[in-house]
């Protein structure tokens, strides 16, 4: 059975910074609190880098921008790279067997540790997808899935992956920008308020009930 | 709803512009309301203090670690540390 562990993070730019607290102090015992050098000023360096490998141990949940539609997840739709590289600047998927059919333009990564979304292809073979993205480090070993199946926001016929209402309060926004262009402030933050009040309802609605808190450990 | 809807409500026939602002609606919608919501799960590595957020993360919702405060691989809640970390991290990235 894996031992409890204690964690705790912060966001530094466009890094999450993962620290654990560990009780091994410096003079070999396990102690189920801090000694007395470690109190005072000097207890937060029980907080350190996390102390042992743990595969799959972080977990990110976050939001997205819809700008794409994955339309299919069959076999013959994915690829799975091997690693990624530079080349030229820009970012390269190495694996084997990809599809080299023309109609990919764009691709989708996940699974990736740093290269998750919407990439543009500007280059095909069978061993390598090199995208639009730059990118300026060394061969790094990732194995993300690649689906090559994606219809991406680029012209009038797209369908946003909304629901109406949430479309009607993107044709706020748009107005609101339109107005902000043309210079109408007053035009514009109406219907910048008449977009978020759209959101705002539309996220209402979906809650029913008497809300709760939870009774022990806020973060758990 | 398609483009060309929005577009014929705005009342606009330029097409680039619209879609980049179509765009950024969609970014401002998710920053206040999570429309669409992924998850993605990676290694802790030793003494590796900082870990890349996903690229297209627009809202981070929640950050949780395997075995935090349990022994049941269970992947719970961290709480957001504040304050500086006097203890120098080891990769130094």
């Amino acid at each position: 059975m894996a031992s409890s562990k204690e964690y705790a993070y912060f966001i530094r730019g466009n890094k999450v910074a993962i620290l654990q607290k560990d009780w091994n102090l410096s003079g070999g015992q396990t102690l189920g609190q801090p000694g007395l050098n470690d109190l005072g000023s000097s207890g937060s360096l029980l907080w350190k880098s996390p102390i042992e490998s743990i595969t799959d141990g972080l977990e990110i949940e976050y939001a997205y921008s819809p700008e794409y539609r994955i339309e299919s997840i069959a076999s013959a739709d994915k690829e799975t790279a091997t690693s990624y590289e530079t080349a030229s600047g820009y970012l390269r998927f190495n694996g084997t067997g990809f599809s080299t059919e023309s109609t990919v333009d764009y691709i989708v990564i996940d699974g990736s540790e740093r290269w998750n979304g919407l990439h543009k292809v500007t280059g095909l073979n069978t061993a390598h997808y090199t995208t639009a993205t730059k990118y300026s480090g060394g061969n790094v070993t990732d194995t993300p899935t690649i689906y090559t199946d994606v219809d991406v926001l680029n012209d009038e016929s797209d369908e946003l992956d909304l629901s109406r209402y949430q479309a009607n309060a993107v044709v706020n926004y748009v107005k609101a920008k339109y107005a902000e262009d043309a210079g109408n402030i007053e035009m514009k933050e109406y219907f910048m308020r008449e977009f978020r009040i759209m959101v705002e309802k539309h996220d209402k609605g979906k809650a029913w009930g008497s809300r709760r808190i939870q009774s022990s450990g806020i973060f758990r | 709803m398609k483009v060309q809807e929005i577009m014929e409500r705005v009342g606009i026939t330029d097409t680039g512009r619209a879609l980049a602002y179509i765009k950024d609606a969609l970014e401002e919608l998710n920053t206040i309301s999570e429309t669409h919501v992924r998850t993605e799960r990676m290694d802790i590595t030793e003494d590796k203090r900082f870990y890349d957020l996903p690229n297209n993360a627009v809202k981070v919702t929640n950050i949780r670690c395997k075995n935090h405060l349990n022994s049941d691989d269970e992947y719970r809640a961290i709480p957001r540390m504040i304050g500086d970390i006097p203890r120098k991290d080891a990769d130094g990235v």
